[in-house]
């Protein structure tokens, strides 16, 4: 796809889900971009102790080692650059109270499932834009990427079209 | 105790007064007689003596005054001549206590007999005459140690029974404060142990007078007493269990309300896992991000389409659903920040426009001039309320124009008005227009597709930011919703 950069990012995705991890595999294969996923979190923080990836996207509800433990681990981590890594949340929590929530807890952004794949991938060229550029996230901007998933108003656009 | 000592000395006032008195009397009575005694032996020597005072046979007088030594009461005697010089005296001169002469002067001159009481004697004297003319006088002294032995006697006997009585009265007066103070002092204690709050102190009553009276009203009055607190105490205790069950509802209408809670998270969760499936690979077969660059025909893309569709109804059944029970659990948290409703309201209104546009529709943003510049107000719900009741105008409204009017309303409130040129919505269905499930006509609902959720949902967003909506409309001629907030959203009244 014309405009998107992709190449050469390396990309860790964690779901248990095994149809919802490989749907976002394959949006981000077709852009081009490296993804090492993993179904279990153990396996998750053991990737993350061996290569300092630029970006995960992670789950929040899974079994033994829940995408909370997860961020918990990397933001408490001794090496800087663990420490610092992008995680965005790609969850299926989407009660009022779950983004605060979700935030606090140090994640840098999150995305409501269920995903649009255009707009999925949209989100996630900005994101590597901004990892990119070094843009850190300021708390306000946090919730970002939650907006435009959540608006009822691409349903109305589809029924009109 | 003071009642006793009072008592014994009322005793010994009055045994000593009644001593005093009749010691009195007695000296009184003693006196008279003793006076009646010598003027009898004046007479019987004044008629023994007469006949040799008149001849002045001084030997006859001298035995006749000596022979009177006979008896012990009178002491000594003398007569006198008639001019009251002395005559003849038994004993010695130094045995008369009074100047016989004057005495003798003083008797001649009286008709009566005198008598002239000394310390232990008495003296008395009476003249004697013959016809008319005295012709002397005979004096007598009498002893009144009889008396005063008498009297002695009588003080010691007084003295005895008042001491006596004394003792009588100590008893008494001990007894009677057994008695009296006895059964008062149990009194006062009884009292001072119902003050503490032992009220099972009764008192015990063994006699039949003011007292046993006072104790069986004070017996009563506990009883009543333990009565009262006892049915305080019950009424306590109910009030406690009727609480502990208040709070056992509460905790079991808490927790279930928290199990609805979690339910309805999980359930939201786990209904959107399968649906991001379902929703995401559709969205990669509709936006052509195949790997092997395969297309669909126009008829699979027409079913790829209702499956989308169908899928998204869903998931916005499921938020609807969702938040709907969580306003009516009141479980809806509200978030308190400072908005200008200008940016506010511009934004929201810029993301629907595309929507318009598609529809061949204008859509217009009006700030009057009374709107306010700054609000406080939860900003993600306004923006729900806002978007979806601009969805409903167009999704309503063939053609023409969806207008919002932003304005004051009073002194504190303030409004967003949403006005269409749609279809309207007829009188009898405008008071159903917010329940749930509730399009206005039914047989429209493929034209006019949603969950029949979002006006319920708008209802209650408003209703959590202590607002109301109302509705404005004419069959045919458009509708008006009209929102009215609170201008500073108070998180007490959430």
């Amino acid at each position: 796809m014309a405009g998107f950069s992709f190449e050469n990012w390396q990309v860790l995705v964690v779901d248990d889900e095994p149809d919802n991890l490989m749907l976002l595999e394959y949006v981000l294969t077709f852009h081009n971009v490296c993804v090492t996923s993993t179904r279990s979190g153990e396996a998750a923080l053991k990737l993350i102790k061996e290569h300092a990836y630029p970006l995960a996207l992670v789950d929040i509800q899974m079994p033994r080692i829940s995408g909370w433990d997860i961020v918990k681990r990397i933001r408490s981590d001794e090496n800087p650059q663990i420490r610092c890594m992008n995680v965005i949340a790609v969850t299926a929590l989407a009660m009022a109270g779950d983004e605060d929530r979700i935030i606090r807890s140090g994640f840098d952004g999150y995305i409501v499932k269920p995903i649009d794949a255009p707009t999925f991938a949209q989100t996630i060229q900005t994101i590597l834009d901004r990892v990119q550029s070094r843009v850190s996230y300021s708390p306000s901007e946090k919730t970002l990427f939650q907006e435009p998933l959540t608006d009822r108003t691409d349903l109305i656009a589809s029924n009109e079209a | 105790m003071k009642l006793t000592l009072l008592m014994t000395f009322l005793v010994i006032a009055g045994v000593g007064s009644v001593t005093l008195l009749s010691i009195q009397r007695e000296r009184i009575s003693f006196r008279a007689d003793l006076e009646e005694q010598a003027n009898a032996q004046l007479d019987s020597l004044s008629v023994a003596g007469s006949d040799l005072l008149y001849r002045l046979q001084l030997s006859g007088l001298q035995n006749l005054i000596n022979s009177l030594s006979a008896k012990q009461t009178i002491n000594t005697a003398w007569v006198y001549d008639s001019t009251g010089h002395l005559l003849v005296t038994k004993g010695t001169s130094s045995d008369y206590s009074v100047d016989l002469d004057p005495f003798g002067s003083k008797i001649v001159g009286s008709n009566d007999t005198v008598y002239e009481w000394q310390n232990a004697k008495l003296v008395a004297g009476k003249a004697v005459s013959l016809g008319r003319q005295i012709i002397g006088a005979f004096g007598i002294e009498l002893s009144t140690a009889s008396l005063e032995t008498k009297l002695a006697s009588l003080r010691d006997e007084g003295l005895s029974v008042a001491l006596f009585a004394s003792l009588v009265a100590l008893i008494i007066a001990i007894g009677m404060s057994r008695t009296l103070t006895e059964p008062l002092r149990v009194l006062t204690t009884a009292t001072q142990q119902i003050a503490q709050g032992d009220l099972s102190h009764t008192i015990a009553v063994t006699s039949n007078d003011e007292i046993s009276v006072l104790a069986r009203a004070f017996n009563a009055m506990t009883i009543r007493l333990q009565e009262t607190v006892q049915g305080l105490q019950q009424r306590t205790h109910e009030l406690q269990l009727s609480e502990i069950e208040l709070r056992k509802s509460k905790e079991i209408a808490e927790a279930a309300n928290y199990s609805k809670s979690a339910f309805l998270a999980s359930m939201s969760h786990e209904l959107r896992t399968p649906l991001n499936a379902v929703l995401g690979f559709a969205s990669i077969l509709h936006s052509g991000m195949v790997k092997d660059g395969a297309v669909l025909s126009p008829s699979q893309l027409e079913l790829l389409k209702k499956i989308e569709l169908n899928g998204r109804h869903l998931r916005d059944l499921i938020n609807d659903v969702l938040d709907l029970a969580k306003i009516e659990s009141g479980r809806m948290t509200v978030t308190i920040t400072e908005d200008r409703p200008e940016t506010l309201l511009n934004n929201t209104v810029d993301a629907m426009r595309s929507l318009a546009i598609n529809k061949g529709l204008e859509l217009n943003l009006v700030f009057l001039q009374d709107a306010p510049e700054v609000v406080l107000c939860d900003t993600r719900k306004l923006q729900q309320i806002v978007t979806n009741l601009i969805g409903n105008a167009i999704k309503f409204t063939a053609q023409g124009e969806v207008c919002v009017e932003v304005g004051a309303s009073g002194l504190d409130y303030w409004q967003i008005a949403v006005r269409d040129t749609g279809i309207g919505i007829p009188e009898d269905a405008r008071e159903h227009i917010f329940d749930k499930f509730q399009q206005v006509d039914t047989t429209d609902r493929r034209e006019y597709e949603g969950t029949g959720l979002g006006l319920a949902i708008v209802k209650g967003l408003i209703e959590t930011l202590q607002g109301t909506v109302k509705v404005q409309s004419a069959l045919g001629n458009g509708s008006t919703f009209v929102v009215r907030l609170p201008q500073r959203l108070d998180r007490r009244g959430v």
